[in-house]
């Protein structure tokens, strides 16, 4: 187990080069000159070009540039963001944790809703309701996140005005920022109540990007069950008299939960670009919209460091899922 | 005793899904090449007297109007034009760079095969709406640039699918016997090779028409892609934002005809990966 992680970790360095000098020659391909354009309208003399062209290391020969932005990123500075004049670091980090609760909250919507979907179509393959269960999933996989997001608000918070349309909790509450995660935040500082807006601010953002896992999972699940349930042990298990049902969700399940902890597992990166959608659809404040933003206000420094930042991001996932395999699948753990 | 591409043939007519999917994309091309011959109004003609009318079967403007008073089938048509060309300049430019890249890849081995690899691992790590956004932001905002943003986001998973295929091919006997006979490199690749993975290949074109139409309106969405008043369907969601109280044909609409066509190429490429390798059943 210990090899694959030092291997997998060894397999991620190249990757990581390559995306470092992706996101470092990113700022040098811009059109226009990048100092200027930081310099804004006030424009700048001659002067205040060429200090700041020096404090960026920009008066240097590439190389060095390179190393230099390396070294720093490897101590954590990843350079200043122009638009909020903070390092890029501190903006990522107050951003992050909106991120992975929208994401988390998402994914739970997915397994929560995709199991008990999935288990059924496979239960009652071939009928009606299997036939409404794959075809509502391959239309799942065909939407545009974005779409998606703007039928739900239209639906739930303009016909029904059941939820609201954006944001993460009303202004009037005083959310005490401990964990960052606003659910969390929320119940501490004002119980239930405050919990239960913050709650619903999350609901459609969650329940958007979480059909994209939906659709995966459901299909994964069947098809996993199908092929599990003409095994010889589920014949056994059906042959002593267990009911249908406990064939099903525990000889049955039990069996197929490491396709399905995979298919979770490698939603990582769709679940980021989805995050990067959705959060522009809903005003939720993470690193998606941040993104986004730095892009139309021609931050690069911000786009350079969240370029990083999420590809290490995604690569500590896929690696996590990984270990969660083998250490799940008794075969790989008893070979490693 | 049929050829395999008539087999083929008959095994996509039997699905009868994949199909009708076919028949609904030769309407949707046919509406995008003779655009002009369905609408009424120009789509970028703004009439102030028919604002955010709603679709009906009484007036002129069948399905409404968006907020400058422009006719929204007019706009969807010239929509379905400008997604199915950018969808198929996508499919042509990733498929010419990542068909001779995986080809290389898989036939070659070694160093090659590392290099272009990892090349690859590297776009893959990266959520691919955000690789679009970076080339965009390189490129500048824009149709033309949207088109080579798509493309290159596609251009990954077609290298891994024809590496996949070629690092198979190339073991089988009918390579090995005209390696035998003396053929060149060159020769098995292209006159084997590439034969043998046109299956693959269409298939992988047909599922990138559905992710390159979905990209560029993605991008069109969040302002970087295509500019108003582009009629661009991702472009009109996101004018219809501001209007999501008042209009709700204007969300609807562009949405469900991306879905459409989408939904078609997917299940088109789902029939073709069926017909073209009878290996693969379904349950």
């Amino acid at each position: 187990m210990w090899r694959l992680f030092v291997h997998r970790i060894l397999a991620a360095i190249p990757t990581l080069i390559g995306v470092s000098i992706l996101s470092f020659a990113l700022i040098r391909m811009v059109p226009g000159d990048p100092v200027t354009m930081m310099l804004g309208e006030r424009g700048g003399s001659p002067e205040a070009v060429a200090e700041l062209r020096a404090a960026l290391g920009l008066d240097r020969p590439l190389l060095e540039q390179y190393g230099l932005f390396i070294s720093r990123a490897l101590k954590g500075d990843l350079g200043q963001s122009i638009v909020a004049r903070r390092p890029v670091w501190d903006e990522f980090k107050d951003r992050f944790p909106a991120t992975v609760e929208l994401t988390v909250v998402a994914l739970l919507f997915g397994v929560i809703i995709g199991l008990p979907l999935g288990i059924s179509a496979a239960a009652f393959r071939h009928t009606w309701w299997d036939r409404l269960v794959t075809g509502g999933v391959l239309i799942a996989y065909s939407l545009p996140i974005f779409w998606w997001g703007l039928l739900l608000i239209l639906v739930f918070s303009i016909a029904l005005g059941v939820t609201p349309v954006a944001g993460r909790i009303p202004m009037v509450f005083d959310v005490d920022a401990r964990t960052g995660f606003m659910l969390i935040d929320a119940w501490w500082s004002g119980g239930f109540e405050v919990f239960w807006q913050s709650l619903r601010h999350l609901a459609l953002p969650a329940i958007a990007l979480g059909t994209i896992p939906l659709a995966a999972i459901v299909r994964m699940t069947r098809a996993t069950l199908l092929e599990i349930l003409r095994e010889d042990f589920i014949r056994t298990a059906r042959a002593k008299g267990a009911p249908e049902w406990r064939v099903v969700a525990v000889h049955g399940l039990a069996n197929a939960l490491i396709p399905i902890v995979t298919v979770i597992g490698l939603m990582g990166s769709t679940l980021l670009t989805g995050a990067i959608l959705t959060e522009t659809i809903f005003a939720w404040p993470g690193i998606g919209k941040w993104l986004v933003a730095s892009v139309t206000a021609r931050d690069y420094p911000v786009l350079q460091g969240g370029l990083l930042l999420i590809c290490i991001i995604v690569m500590s996932v896929n690696l996590l899922v990984d270990m969660l395999y083998s250490w799940l699948n008794p075969l790989v753990r008893k070979s490693s | 005793m049929r050829s395999p591409w008539g087999k083929a043939l008959h095994r996509f007519r039997r699905q009868k899904v994949a199909v009708c999917a076919l028949l609904i994309l030769c309407g949707l091309i046919t509406l995008a090449i003779f655009a002009p011959w369905f609408v009424r109004f120009s789509p970028l003609e703004v009439n102030s007297q028919a604002l955010q009318l709603a679709p009906s079967l009484s007036s002129p403007h069948l399905l409404g109007t968006d907020d400058l008073g422009r006719d929204l089938w007019s706009r969807l048509v010239y929509g379905a034009r400008l997604s199915l060309s950018i969808g198929a300049l996508a499919v042509l430019v990733s498929l010419g760079i990542g068909t001779p890249l995986g080809l290389w890849a898989g036939y070659k081995g070694g160093w090659v095969d590392q290099t272009i690899m990892r090349l690859t691992d590297m776009l893959m790590s990266l959520p691919n709406i955000l690789l679009a956004i970076v080339l965009v932001t390189v490129l500048g905002p824009g149709l033309n640039n949207t088109v080579w943003a798509v493309s290159v986001v596609a251009i990954p998973s077609v290298i891994r699918v024809i590496r996949a295929v070629t690092l198979v091919e190339k073991e089988r006997l009918y390579a090995q016997a005209a390696r035998a006979y003396g053929a060149g490199d060159f020769r098995i690749v292209l006159g084997h090779l590439v034969p043998n993975s046109i299956g693959p290949l269409m298939v992988q074109a047909t599922l990138g028409f559905s992710d390159a139409i979905l990209n560029a309106a993605a991008l069109g969405f969040l302002g970087l892609g295509a500019q108003p008043p582009t009629p661009e369907w991702g472009v009109m969601l996101a004018d219809s934002r501001a209007y999501l109280e008042s209009s709700w044909w204007m969300v609807t609409l562009p949405g469900l005809c991306l879905v459409i066509a989408s939904l078609c190429f997917n299940l088109l490429g789902d029939g073709l990966r069926e017909a073209l390798d009878p290996k693969v059943t379904t349950e």
